[in-house]
């Protein structure tokens, strides 16, 4: 992968995290919570020929952490996993339907927002927010996934 | 699920990884010990942001300004809007003067002791991650530094109450711990019954726990709360929030949820007081 590719990636995932923290702030009463910047990183570790491997995805991470306020190594240690885990999956995904990535993706989402949720809000965990969210990220990686693959086509060289 | 097909994934340099990001987060959770890197980061990222406000965005907003011939109008506006808000919070006591006080004797003490007891600093909110606020048991904000950086323990109010206290400070920024954030809490009363009301994590609400057979006070929703004093950190007397739920906890404790008046989302500017030990 270029630096350049690279550079595309990460700006993609930053902007998708920066909407998400704006979004996430009207909708977190209604135990609503998008995770558009993991959604985003998915869909680059899940489409990409080149492969996100472990160290693009830590260094990812990482600076999710420091943008982010949350603890340093959470998203690096959650980005690695998820990495790891999509592409143990990635012969697989050639015989699943596309409702069946959606679901994969949509739990992959949530099992990465309780983490997330489980370190930085523990007093005030809530499962009906992370199972509502469940719903929310699967119809978000359909858009994500139509929106990326336009902006694929036109950016990614 | 299908089960896991062969792949050629590089496994060690994920392991390698796996463990490090794990080590990164135990030392930053257990030992606080990236605090610092995270701070400088913050200051790095606001100071840039103010950077470029100031030469790229500031300039093509006043160009575009200066075509509707409006210009001196909008600094005009803009600067009575700033001085409207300081103003709103240098008058926070005395605006808010009946609602503050148990009775004004107190009232006219504090005010007349401020300047001796409580110096006071205006400070400008940097930045506020608000979806943290919402989402998260952390609540915390930066401001923009004075001339030097404000002191540990400093008191931050706006013109709604007490919004937290001064956590942590660099040469740029200064971090304010909010007294809904889950590590701070606050000594406060409510008639004789005393307490230290610790932040549940959730915006605006802080929390009570006592033991009845201790105290027989009864309470009902809407109780006021003020601040105690105690520590000798926040200015005794102020207007803290009412009781929006009781409830009975583990081991027969029980458990008060007061709902903060000061809502630290409604202004830009804040003041920062000092008791005489602090500065």
């Amino acid at each position: 992968m270029t630096l350049n590719n690279f550079i595309r990636i990460f700006i993609t995932i930053i902007f998708a995290n920066y909407i998400n923290s704006k979004i996430n702030f009207f909708i977190t009463d209604y135990y609503l919570n998008f995770t558009l910047g993991f959604l985003v990183f998915s869909y680059w570790v899940f489409t990409l020929e080149e492969h996100l491997y472990a160290l693009p995805s830590f260094c990812i991470g990482l600076s999710i952490d420091l943008l982010s306020g949350s603890p340093f190594g959470l998203n690096a240690l959650l980005f690695s996993i998820s990495s790891y885990i999509i592409h143990s999956y990635r012969y697989s995904f050639k015989i699943f339907s596309f409702l069946q990535v959606t679901i994969f993706f949509a739990f992959l989402s949530m099992f990465y927002l309780g983490f997330i949720h489980i370190f930085m809000n523990t007093a005030n965990f809530s499962y009906l927010l992370i199972f509502l969210s469940f719903f929310l990220n699967g119809i978000a990686w359909i858009f994500i996934y139509i929106l990326m693959n336009r902006f694929k086509k036109i950016f990614y060289k | 699920m299908a089960r896991i097909a062969p792949g050629n994934t590089p496994k060690l340099g994920y392991f390698v990884l796996i463990i490090l990001a794990s080590l990164f987060l135990y030392l930053d959770i257990q030992y606080k010990t990236f605090t610092s890197t995270k701070n400088f980061f913050n200051a790095g990222l606001i100071a840039t942001n103010l950077a470029i406000n100031n030469i790229v965005f500031s300039p093509i907003s006043n160009l575009y300004k200066l075509t509707n011939n409006k210009l001196a109008l909008i600094n005009s506006n803009e600067l009575l809007v700033e001085e409207l808000e300081l103003s709103k919070s240098e008058n926070f006591l005395i605006l808010n003067k009946d609602k503050l006080f148990n009775d004004n004797s107190e009232l006219y003490k504090f005010i007349n002791n401020i300047s001796n007891d409580y110096p006071h600093e205006i400070a400008t909110i940097s930045s506020f991650d608000t979806n943290l606020y919402k989402c998260c048991d952390n609540h915390r904000l930066h401001l923009f530094n004075n001339s030097s950086p404000f002191k540990k323990g400093g008191t931050v109010i706006n013109s709604t109450g007490i919004i937290g206290q001064i956590s942590d400070s660099n040469n740029k920024v200064s971090e304010v711990i909010l007294i809904s954030d889950i590590n701070h809490s606050i000594p406060i009363k409510s008639n004789a019954f005393f307490c230290n009301a610790s932040g549940s994590g959730r915006p605006k609400v802080l929390e009570c726990k006592y033991d009845p057979s201790l105290w027989k006070e009864s309470f009902e929703i809407g109780r006021i709360f003020y601040s105690s004093g105690l520590g000798g950190i926040f200015p005794e007397g102020i207007m803290i929030g009412s009781i929006i739920s009781i409830e009975n906890v583990e081991d027969g404790d029980i458990l008060l949820n007061i709902k903060s008046i000061a809502n630290p989302l409604t202004q830009k500017n804040v003041i920062v007081l000092y008791p005489n030990d602090i500065k």
